[in-house]
């Protein structure tokens, strides 16, 4: 068999030689095998740059394997969809994927934007800040972010299914390394829920590519066993291939887990998980070392080479050279020597080993420098040799690989989610959580732990403390020992411009010198000056060894630094994830009128209010909106029309205390509303800003209805609850939001009446016993019938309710007439405009979050109570006195038209830029009156009645002259009839 | 003259109606049941009720079944008694007559819920895709009820028996809610 690629070693890994997967890479044909991760077959391909740093566009090669490399941001096409960035590490290989490079112009290997790396001297921290504000940023942007950027989308539509499920368990346990399914294992026999996630394809962690021996097994076959107890026990799951992505409050989890088929990610299911428990076995990243061009292709995680070595079948370099501030730097080179890699040195920072590492690198015939320091790297497009200074002389060594090994950083984000606070541990050289959120615990290399035998105890320790059982005995373990870690320090003898930190965003030590220079000390400060830590790997390899430096440069401790915040997610999710089947109708839920079916065979146009609403109506003499919203006014004002109001609010307010307790809410007294009356008024927050409008019926004793805005009902339902259990707990008094129970059909006009009586209602309708502002409750034929002789139109209305079965019935029968004709059904927007003409206020239209009762005219209803209702405090400071305030006022155009949003330009003004007063809030050409109106917040709007206006809309200007808001019937003569 | 009683899918009030037959699923307008919703301004309100023959929950779970009425519990000052359509007057009525002062109200609640019966192999884990509906591992038990969000709407869950569960869903968003449910419900791609 024919192996692929320069770098595949002839045996070893977990691949499976036996079957081929071809591939392609920026159009070249290449192949890996199944077990392959995308970053571990380019690489056994011999890519060795896989793209440009963001900046510079300097030459990036791998550097790591997983979410925490930097470097390897590529674009992926499978057989389920596109991937516009993601690295490759992070990829699982597939049949006939087209991978991509997504930095470098034409190509990553020669990539002319490298010429940027010629202004390195100016381009330093922040002088996009200093140098691109002249003579506008605009000149610059289209420049840098055609220049800058992490791969594109392409607009196409992906197949790739994704599915939202929600889940609780007893017991999450993040990760499914040693110190994961030593937890699970602890756990079984629990009789608890547990889902152990595990975001690589495997279980086992880093068991796929230490060496080990757990229980006199090796210790991926122990993995294994583990993983199929787990299965095999009720209760109790494993998820592969899922990245736990945040954690919020209350222990709500986001996990995302990628279905892999032959042909890539053929699904994704978005899983919102709650768990009573939660440990953590997250694990740690290892942190690279801070020397002169150590961005370089060939330079690569240690930890990373073994496992490209061991789990992959890769051979990364021919000859390495190790540099380490710890023992895995000795594990890398012993693998890799092992691999038939030539190890050329191994370069200690510390100034001793372990001994038994010593012996072995002495036995293999590696060479041992300590207290080395690379000063060079002769490396172009690849590395070839370096320099390092000795504390006996300077040597020179060929290479084309370098594995470094600078410490861990353990991966904390979830519990810092949480807002557990990462504590620097001076020891360890590393931060770590000590005190986790409620209901968590710890175990293994992200509490900071390096020896597998501890991290085995932490975790049966955990799953005992969870299931309230003794803890399992800890395995038997033999493994190799990481060591202690040297402390993080500056490299010395180099220039600071030559030391990268965040390999990603191209941060250099230098830059971290500017930011301190320029006193951007605070650590939050640092990020956003120079960018550390803020690229798509969130910093994981980039964030201590520049916070170390923060602290140098600074005279303090990295403890005394800090760190900067984690929010979610930690790794980047699809947002066709995200989306999950929310599209189309499903994109947010709809609500439907109940007599939704009639309107639609009656032609209605729809809009969406939060309701599905009748916007116009389609009749064959009115075949578009303007036509037919004139003709519905016209029937409104001279005959009658019927309009669906069912999404109105309708909420029961019961019990002893209920009038007192609603003129608590409502700007007018309701406790002195009498059984078969209705009341309008509005009632504020406490800020004194209207919250909402509507009428309160008093239907009998101790019984009210109040009406809410519609789509408002359940939030003004719960204000009333909020208030009830909160500031009056010992108050008898009941809310029931029964807005659904009842449809409710306006019939407005002078024949309003008539069409009334055709339901011949069991109660006297006329004009003397049903008096505006009045309420009745009777029956249709036996049904119970509530009607309200209210009006939003201006002219003689009644709300007419039945329950919403009959609905339909109801509104046919109206739609009937009577001897006299039919009436019309009326849309939204006719109703809409007929209130502008008669100057009633649409919440929301004609106030926003500064408009208070005084400025819509209710000045005097505020003055007169005496007694205290919410928001009324707020009315007596001296923000709402001013009389700069907006007042809602009537416009009457002088010329050209009144459109809602215009602004209102100060006098003097002609066409902007210039000062503005207020702005439209509602305007329409009035067919009743024959001239466009508006209605309009404007500072000191009351006293500038008949004061002429410029407004201002969509680069057109128009005069308006400020009048009444009440432009019809002022003498309410038509609600009297 | 009739008057047409019709459900929030079009269907004539009075009976159940099939409205899907999903993946492993069937779903029901269930027209044939109605509601009255019960509000109290007291705690006592359960003892008050039992004074006059109506026995309701006194907690969250389980339901409480009696001649013909289902009691379920809201919250610790309401209920929603699930009955016959032909019964939702007369209970409002008892209810209202015996409390006239109004520290217990029942109020016609059989059109505000559109009840949808789910049955087949796992009717809440086609559920759990739209929401939680339970943050206990196990889910609702058998014959308990609670109100929860399935698919950003508010619903209340009654488990009637294994493989049957009741949503009450507020009539104007039942439709969605439907459509939901059959989006969710439809055959999970064969990567699943």
């Amino acid at each position: 068999m024919s192996l692929t690629g320069s770098k595949r070693r002839a045996s070893g890994g977990h691949i499976d030689r036996s079957r081929p997967i071809s591939f392609t890479w920026n159009g070249k044909k290449m192949q890996g095998f199944e077990g392959d991760s995308l970053a571990s077959a380019l690489i056994a391909n011999g890519v060795g740059i896989v793209g440009r740093s963001f900046k510079y566009h300097r030459p990036r090669g791998f550097m790591a394997l997983g979410a925490e490399d930097p470097n390897a941001m590529v674009s992926v096409r499978d057989a389920h969809g596109y991937t516009p960035s993601i690295r490759a590490g992070q990829m699982p290989l597939a049949e006939g994927m087209e991978v991509r490079s997504v930095t470098g112009w034409p190509s990553a290997s020669f990539d002319i934007g490298a010429l940027a790396g010629l202004g390195k001297p100016f381009f330093g921290a922040g002088f996009y800040y200093k140098t691109m504000m002249w003579p506008n940023w605009s000149w610059f942007e289209p420049i840098v972010r055609r220049a800058t950027g992490f791969g594109r989308p392409d607009g196409s539509k992906e197949s790739r299914a994704a599915q939202h499920q929600y889940q609780a368990v007893d017991v999450l346990v993040v990760g499914a390394g040693p110190a994961g399914l030593a937890a699970a294992q602890g756990l079984i026999g629990s009789g608890l829920s547990v889902l152990v996630a595990e975001q690589e394809q495997r279980p086992g962690g880093s068991l796929l590519w230490e060496e080990a021996e757990i229980d006199g097994k090796p210790g991926i076959a122990w993995a294994q066993d583990i993983a199929k107890e787990i299965k095999a026990t009720p209760g109790m799951q494993i998820l592969t291939s899922t990245l736990v992505a945040a954690a919020y409050d209350t222990n709500i989890f986001t996990l995302v887990q990628s279905v892999i088929d032959a042909r890539g990610i053929a699904a994704e299911r978005h899983i919102t998980l709650h768990a009573k428990q939660v440990i953590l076995a997250s694990g740690a990243v290892e942190r690279p070392l801070l020397f002169a061009d150590n961005d370089r292709p060939g330079v690569m995680l240690a930890g990373a080479v073994r496992r490209l070595i061991r789990d992959y079948g890769v051979a990364p370099c021919k000859q390495l050279v190790v540099k380490t501030s710890n023992d895995s730097g000795w594990l890398t080179a012993f693998a890799a020597q092992d691999a038939g890699i030539k190890v050329v040195a191994i370069l200690d920072t510390r100034p001793r080993a372990e001994a038994v590492h010593l012996a072995q690198a002495e036995a293999l015939g590696i060479p041992v420098v300590f207290e080395a320091a690379i000063t060079a790297m002769k490396a172009g497009r690849q590395l070839r040799g370096l320099t390092v200074s000795t504390p006996s002389g300077v040597r020179k060594f060929a290479c084309d690989g370098l594995a470094v090994a600078g410490g861990w950083t353990p991966l904390i984000h979830l519990a810092c989610h949480r807002g557990a606070k990462p504590v620097w541990n001076d020891a360890l050289q590393m931060f770590t959580v000590p005190e986790l959120p409620q209901g968590w615990q710890a175990s293994g290399g992200v509490t900071g732990c390096t020896s597998l035998t501890e991290a085995l105890g932490q975790s049966l320790q955990a799953a005992a403390k969870s299931s309230q059982r003794q803890a399992k005995a800890t395995p038997l373990v033999k493994a190799p020992a990481f060591g202690g870690v040297s402390l993080i320090r500056r490299p010395s003898g180099v220039p600071a411009n030559k030391v990268w930190i965040d390999h990603q965003n191209d941060v250099k030590l230098s830059d971290v010198e500017i930011a301190v220079r320029e006193n951007y000390v605070s650590v939050e400060h640092l990020k956003r000056y120079t960018t550390l830590g803020m690229g798509t790997d969130q910093g994981r390899t980039s964030n201590v060894n520049g916070l170390a430096m923060l602290a140098h440069l600074t005279g303090r401790e990295i403890s005394e630094v800090g760190i900067t915040t984690f929010r979610p997610m930690v790794s980047a999710i699809r947002m066709g994830t995200i989306a999950g089947g929310h599209e189309g109708d499903l994109i947010a839920p709809r609500r439907y009128l109940p007599a939704d079916a009639v309107h639609r065979r009656l032609g209605a146009d729809f809009e969406d209010f939060g309701w599905q609403r009748p916007d116009w109506y389609h009749r064959p003499d009115a075949s578009d909106r303007d036509t037919a919203v004139a003709l519905e006014m016209a029937a409104v004002r001279s005959d009658v029309g019927i309009f669906d109001g069912s999404s109105l609010g309708k909420v029961e307010v019961t019990g002893p205390d209920a009038a007192a307790f609603l003129a608590r809410f409502y700007v007018s007294d309701m406790a002195t509303l009498k059984p078969g009356s209705v009341r309008y008024s509005v009632m504020l927050n406490e800020e004194g800003v209207i919250y909402d409008d509507g009428v309160v019926a008093c239907l009998g004793p101790n019984h009210y209805l109040a009406g809410p805005t519609s789509g408002h009902a359940e939030a003004v339902a719960a204000h009333f609850e909020r208030w009830r259990q909160t500031e009056w707990p010992s108050s008898r008094v009941a809310v029931g939001n029964v807005t659904s129970n009842w449809c409710s059909i306006a019939v407005a006009g002078p024949r309003a009446r008539h069409i009334l009586a055709v339901l011949n209602p069991d109660f006297d309708i006329s004009p003397a016993a049903f008096k505006h502002m009045q309420v009745r409750e009777g029956s249709w034929q036996g049904i119970p019938l509530r009607v309200a002789r209210v009006s939003f139109t201006g002219e003689l209305q009644f709300e007419i309710s039945v329950p919403s079965r009959y609905a339909e019935a109801l509104y046919e029968t109206l739609l009937k007439g009577d001897a006299a004709g039919a009436p019309r059904a009326i849309g939204m927007e006719a109703w809409l405009r007929l209130r502008l003409e008669k100057g009633y206020i649409h919440l929301g239209s004609d106030t926003n979050g500064r408009t208070g009762p005084t400025e819509v005219g209710m000045a005097a209803l505020v003055a007169k109570r005496q007694d205290d209702f919410i928001g009324k405090r707020s009315l007596t400071l001296p923000f709402a006195l001013s009389d700069e305030r907006e007042q809602l006022v009537g416009l009457v155009a002088v010329s050209g038209k009144i459109e809602a949003g215009a602004r209102v330009l100060a006098p003097g003004c002609t066409a902007p830029p210039c000062k503005t007063e207020g702005y439209v809030t509602s305007g329409c050409d009035s067919p009743t009156l024959g001239h466009p109106i508006g209605l309009a917040l404007i500072e000191r709007g009351f006293a500038r009645q008949g004061e002429e206006v410029t407004l201002y809309s969509n680069g057109r200007t128009s005069r308006a002259r400020i009048t009444s808001p009440v432009f019809y019937d002022p003498e309410n003569e038509r609600l009297r009839q | 003259m009739s008057i047409l009683a019709k459900s929030a899918f079009g269907n004539l009030h009075g009976s159940s109606h099939a409205l899907a037959s999903v993946h492993r699923h069937d779903i029901h307008d269930r027209a044939d049941l109605a509601a009255v919703l019960v509000v109290a301004t007291d705690d006592d309100a359960a003892a008050e009720l039992a004074s006059i023959g109506l026995t309701v929950p006194t907690g969250a779970g389980p339901m409480v079944a009696q001649d013909g009425l289902q009691a379920i519990w809201l919250s610790p000052r309401s209920w929603v008694i699930q009955c016959a359509p032909e019964a939702e007057m007369a209970l409002v009525a008892r209810i209202n007559a015996a409390f006239d002062d109004r520290r217990i109200t029942a109020s016609l609640f059989g059109d505000h819920l559109a009840w949808i019966e789910i049955s087949g192999a796992d009717p809440q884990a086609l559920l759990r895709r739209g929401g939680f509906v339970s943050l206990d591992a196990g889910g609702i038990a058998p014959g308990s009820a609670k109100r929860t969000l399935v698919a950003e709407v508010n619903v209340i869950l009654c488990h009637i028996e294994p493989g049957r569960l009741l949503a009450g869903v507020e009539r104007s968003r039942a439709r969605y809610f439907v459509d939901w449910l059959k989006q969710a419900a439809k055959e999970p791609s064969p990567a699943f």
